[in-house]
């Protein structure tokens, strides 16, 4: 292959890495618009959603649509009874910003923790997805599986963008994360949108992970890396922004695939929070900034 | 016996860095989630220098410390701008470049093969490797670090760091360089997870990518939250109950496969449980009102 034909397949592979950091991002951004701290739980309810799919898959004979759908449920009650448990009582007392973010870390434990308990920690594979065959689109091999993942990022970011931007819900999730005490003066239910802000966020993480164990595999902790990653597109994207979370994933996704032209493959990581934490210190805020104020007293801006 | 003075150094040499850690997090009010970095550093500087340079595990320390400071007064004055949350996450994310570059660059670290064969402490004539010598020399580290945390705490300057925690605009009206202030302690807070990380490389004479995880780091953070925020045994506290409850574990008797996820199930629920039941952990204050 040529130098042009390996960057061609390798930006193919950083638009489909992309395609699924973006399908985690959409949901944590989502989530993170509502309550305002970064939910590590996230990433346990998409591995959590690849097992239900899985488990789905391969007891009933509903196929992928009905065994995603499956995932996506689970999924959504997983982050509803999350935020039930652990995050709700926090809310009430008034609890400093580190106090959810160690309650949700610890709330991912015990999910990956559990689904490892109930399923083993050997990774499986889901059978009726491979082998995919591949076929040429140009600049490179891509197998229909990832057009899948890809279209399904795809549809998830316009679905969220249309409910968000077009109907009365999405405009009472705006209005409770621009403005608590504004939002419940004109009565709307905070509590209720950041339910309904878990629900869908964490419907398309569940799905996510059932799409995204269709292209690699199962294991139970999955959500971690998955995690890491979307966490990094959200922050360079924007934290809380869902067009951000899409294109940060996309830009990790690609950078992170085109470096391995010039670095071994292992590197792929160091690239992905290498860009974190470059964008951590130089723009906080993200590449579409947010009104959110991410510096201390001290620190300016 | 030596089984009972391994889970003593395990202690030891754990608290040595939650007591860093504790400055850092529970005293200045600073979450910092990649200090098992600081300590994977300074143990990878110690063992490198002691197998290359063939200099003396003493000095090997003593490198390995200044080092880890050094890390951290770069770290510290980079991100210590950022808001507590995103503060947490990049310095989650500075531990997991850590842990990617300790792996991939195989050329200095062997990659995940790790750094064997590495020498042990010695006195004069007598080698220190033996469990019960161990464990004093990090009984007396620990009992170092432990003194030195009580005179920052009782310092003015340990008290202007408790402000800073409380209110820093407050304290900044006063006149103080709030920054600076932060930097030095999380300096301070790196060359104690330093000091832990370098006398752990000789402990067990071999150090590897998984020596010091990302999840250390948030087993530290756990450690000196549970024992409590900001109390001078707290951290001890945390060590001391988070390394040995593991081991009653060991003696249930669950089968291998599953004795890893129980163990970790345990860790997962006690963090939620502690911070909805009481996030200033078991010796914590209450503080004055709702830190914001």
């Amino acid at each position: 292959m040529t130098r042009t034909a390996v960057l061609g397949q390798l930006l193919l592979n950083g638009v489909v890495a992309g395609g699924i950091y973006s399908l985690v991002a959409v949901g944590f951004a989502l989530i993170y618009r509502a309550v305002r701290f970064f939910n590590f739980a996230h990433g346990a309810v998409v591995a959590l959603g690849a097992f239900v799919g899985y488990a789905v898959l391969h007891y009933t004979n509903g196929g992928v649509v009905l065994s995603a759908f499956a995932a996506g449920c689970a999924g959504s009650l997983a982050g509803v009874a999350i935020d039930r448990v652990a995050f709700r009582p926090l809310r009430r007392r008034g609890s400093p910003a580190l106090v959810y973010l160690l309650a949700s870390f610890g709330s991912f434990i015990v999910l990956q923790s559990v689904l490892a308990l109930a399923f083993g920690d050997r990774p499986l594979l889901v059978q009726a997805a491979s082998p995919s065959r591949g076929f040429h689109v140009g600049i490179g091999v891509i197998t229909a599986t990832q057009v899948f993942v890809v279209a399904a990022a795809a549809c998830a970011t316009a679905l969220v963008h249309v409910l968000l931007g077009r109907t009365r819900l999405g405009l009472a999730l705006r209005a409770t994360a621009d403005d608590t005490i504004g939002a419940r003066a004109v009565g709307i239910d905070p509590e209720r949108m950041i339910a309904v802000a878990f629900a869908i966020g964490s419907f398309i993480a569940g799905m996510g992970g059932m799409l995204i164990a269709l292209e690699t595999r199962l294991e139970p902790t999955m959500g971690m890396p998955l995690m890491l990653k979307a966490i990094t597109a959200s922050v360079i994207g924007g934290a809380g922004s869902t067009s951000g979370a899409i294109l940060g994933g996309m830009l990790i996704g690609v950078a992170e695939n085109l470096g391995v032209a010039w670095v071994s493959a292992g590197w792929k990581d160091a690239i992905a929070f290498g860009l974190l934490v470059i964008f951590l210190l130089l723009r906080p805020s993200g590449i579409l900034a947010t009104r959110d104020n991410v510096r201390t007293a001290s620190g300016g801006s | 016996m030596n089984y009972l003075f391994h889970l003593l150094t395990s202690c030891c040499l754990y608290s040595i860095i939650t007591v860093g850690l504790n400055l850092v997090v529970g005293m200045a009010g600073l979450p910092s989630f990649g200090h098992a970095a600081f300590a994977a550093v300074s143990s990878y500087a110690a063992a490198l220098t002691a197998l290359h340079l063939g200099v003396s595990p003493w000095i090997g320390i003593l490198i390995g410390t200044a080092v880890a400071s050094l890390a951290g007064a770069v770290v510290g004055a980079v991100s210590l701008r950022l808001r507590e949350d995103y503060l947490a996450l990049a310095t989650f994310g500075i531990g997991l470049l850590v842990a990617s570059v300790a792996r991939n660059w195989t050329s200095m670290t062997r990659g995940p093969l790790g750094l064997g064969n590495l020498p042990t402490l010695t006195l004069g004539p007598c080698s220190l490797g033996s469990p019960p010598a161990f464990f004093a020399v990090s009984a007396l580290a620990l009992l170092a670090s432990f003194l030195f945390s009580y005179c920052v705490a009782a310092s003015p300057f340990g008290r202007v760091l408790r402000a800073i925690r409380e209110d820093e605009i407050a304290i900044m009206t006063y006149g103080k360089n709030t920054t600076r202030y932060k930097v030095t302690i999380f300096t301070v807070g790196a060359a104690l997870a330093g000091l832990g990380g370098s006398l752990t490389a000789f402990y067990v004479q071999y150090i590897s990518p998984d020596t010091f995880t990302v999840m250390d780091s948030v087993l530290l953070v756990l450690m000196v939250i549970l024992g409590g925020m900001g109390s001078l045994g707290g951290p001890l506290l945390g060590a001391f109950v988070l390394v040995l409850a593991p081991e009653i574990l060991r003696f249930v008797g669950l089968p291998a496969g599953i004795a890893p996820w129980a163990r970790q199930l345990i860790y997962g629920a006690l963090l939620v449980a502690l911070m909805l039941r009481r996030p200033q952990g078991v010796l914590g204050r209450v503080s004055s009102g709702p830190v914001r």
